[in-house]
């Protein structure tokens, strides 16, 4: 049999499935959706995963949380399962497409934005050869480096105060990790951050005893100074999990969660 | 007109009937044909053809759904159309892909289940039936967003960002979707003896 067989054989399907599928298209057509800046999205879906489970594991009351129940935990056991998961050629014509255009964009937004227009001062006073020009460029330099050092957040301050001793963060979504591709880390902004606390606040913990069911969506790596790191597991439905706190998920509402998750797209 | 009205126009061989369809169906079968083959021009002699194809199968045939009973001929034209372009190393619609991932769905092509083409024998035809209720079983056996997706994409061929779009989904989500109702494909075929 050939995969041309099997097309034509769709033909099979009943009518009535076939118009189902377009009526429920229809339904969903017009649902408007708020879509935030592709960065805080990058970051978002794995942080407010990240977060919740934070919270949700290390402190009841939801104050200031260190991960410190995490440390003595084997780290990375969803990422090794995931690496020697199915292996099976697959294609997706998508791979990594918003990702990478939206990544070169985003990710020197701190360092280099604030100083270009210092720099073209500077440039601009060198070819008046003013020494009154090069002072003031020199002042707007020192503007411009002051304002980098306050904007300039790693990928793990979206993680707000529950950072812990988290340093980086990185994710990838199931798709592309099939598909051989390489986890990213986030570019920071407030939008991020704020996305966090939404998803923490809103979040509820519950018990997975037998394992997730929901098909997996993203993977985010939490990484420490010393390189160890957490994963956790974004699956459909909004569950978050964490590698070393099985039988334990997070449930985030739906709302959110689909907000959330369209981050990952791009909006 | 409804479709009970254009039915009653091909029995009675009226050839309003073909302006009717196209009125009512050709978009609709412009995009079926256009999912699967790319290219404007094909797409459009594609739907003249299924508006032919029609004409001569109605009677004896009085579809209970003219919409999918249209979408199923436009399909096996179009299909037909693309093995042409295939050989003729033209095309660039979703086919590519849709074919590609189905692969998944059959294994290594050595399997004991004869080709089906056409129905050109007896065999064939009942091996094409036996496969036809296999798959039906299947997406009748999918929650119903999982079998919404599977229909955009293998009896549509529509695009993954279009079936995201249309039911509120990340894109994502619906390859991944797709790529877990492939494998679950994959072992009913298995199990029933379609692919080895």
């Amino acid at each position: 049999m050939k995969s041309e067989d099997l097309f034509k054989a769709m033909n099979a399907l009943p009518d009535e499935m076939l118009i189902r599928s377009e009526q429920a298209g229809k339904e969903k057509t017009g649902k408007k959706r708020n879509h935030m800046p592709m960065v805080a999205g990058a970051a978002a879906v794995g942080m407010a995963a990240g977060v919740a489970l934070m919270v949700m594991f290390t402190s009841p009351a939801r104050t200031r949380s260190h991960p410190a129940a995490a440390e003595n935990a084997s780290s990375g056991t969803l990422q090794a399962a995931g690496e020697t998961a199915d292996q099976a050629p697959y294609e997706d014509p998508y791979k990594g497409e918003a990702f990478e255009e939206a990544a070169p964009e985003t990710a020197g937004t701190a360092d280099s934005g604030a100083q270009e227009p210092a720099e073209a001062a500077s440039e601009a006073a060198e070819e008046a050869g003013s020494s009154e020009i090069m002072l003031e460029a020199e002042d707007e330099i020192e503007q411009a480096e002051e304002r980098t050092s306050l904007t300039a957040h790693t990928s793990a301050d979206l993680l707000g105060p529950n950072k812990g001793d988290y340093v980086r963060v990185e994710y990838i979504s199931e798709t592309d990790r099939l598909s051989g591709g390489s986890p990213t880390e986030p570019a920071y902004s407030e939008e991020g951050e704020d996305a966090l606390t939404r998803a923490v606040d809103e979040g509820k913990p519950e018990l997975s005893l037998f394992g997730e069911k929901e098909d997996v969506l993203y993977y985010v790596y939490l990484y420490k100074a010393d390189g160890s790191y957490d994963v956790l597991t974004v699956a459909e439905g909004g569950y978050v999990s964490l590698s070393n706190k099985p039988g334990v998920r997070m449930h985030i509402p739906e709302a959110v969660f689909e907000e959330v998750i369209d981050f990952f797209e791009g909006g | 007109m409804n479709d009970r009205e254009i039915i009653e126009l091909y029995w009675n061989r009226d050839e309003r009937a073909l302006s009717e369809t196209a009125d009512t169906y050709g978009n609709y079968c412009y995009t079926v044909a256009a999912n699967i083959l790319g290219r404007k021009e094909d797409a459009e002699e594609c739907v003249n053809d299924t508006l032919l194809r029609a004409w001569n199968a109605i009677p004896p045939a009085r579809p209970a759904v003219l919409r999918t009973f249209l979408a199923k001929i436009t399909r096996n034209l179009a299909l037909d159309r693309y093995r042409r372009m295939t050989a003729d190393k033209r095309g660039g619609g979703q086919m590519d892909l849709v074919l590609e991932e189905l692969e998944e769905c059959v294994g290594s092509g050595e399997q004991a289940f004869i080709h089906v083409d056409a129905g050109e024998s007896a065999e064939d035809i009942v091996q094409a039936d036996a496969l036809g209720k296999c798959i039906r079983e299947f997406a009748e056996s999918l929650p119903e967003r999982e079998c919404n997706i599977f229909v955009r994409r293998y009896f549509y061929a529509e695009k993954t960002t279009d079936i995201a779009q249309r039911y509120g989904m990340t894109r994502n989500h619906v390859s991944v979707t797709l790529l877990r109702l492939r494998a679950r494909l994959y072992k009913k075929l298995r199990k029933e003896g379609f692919v080895e």
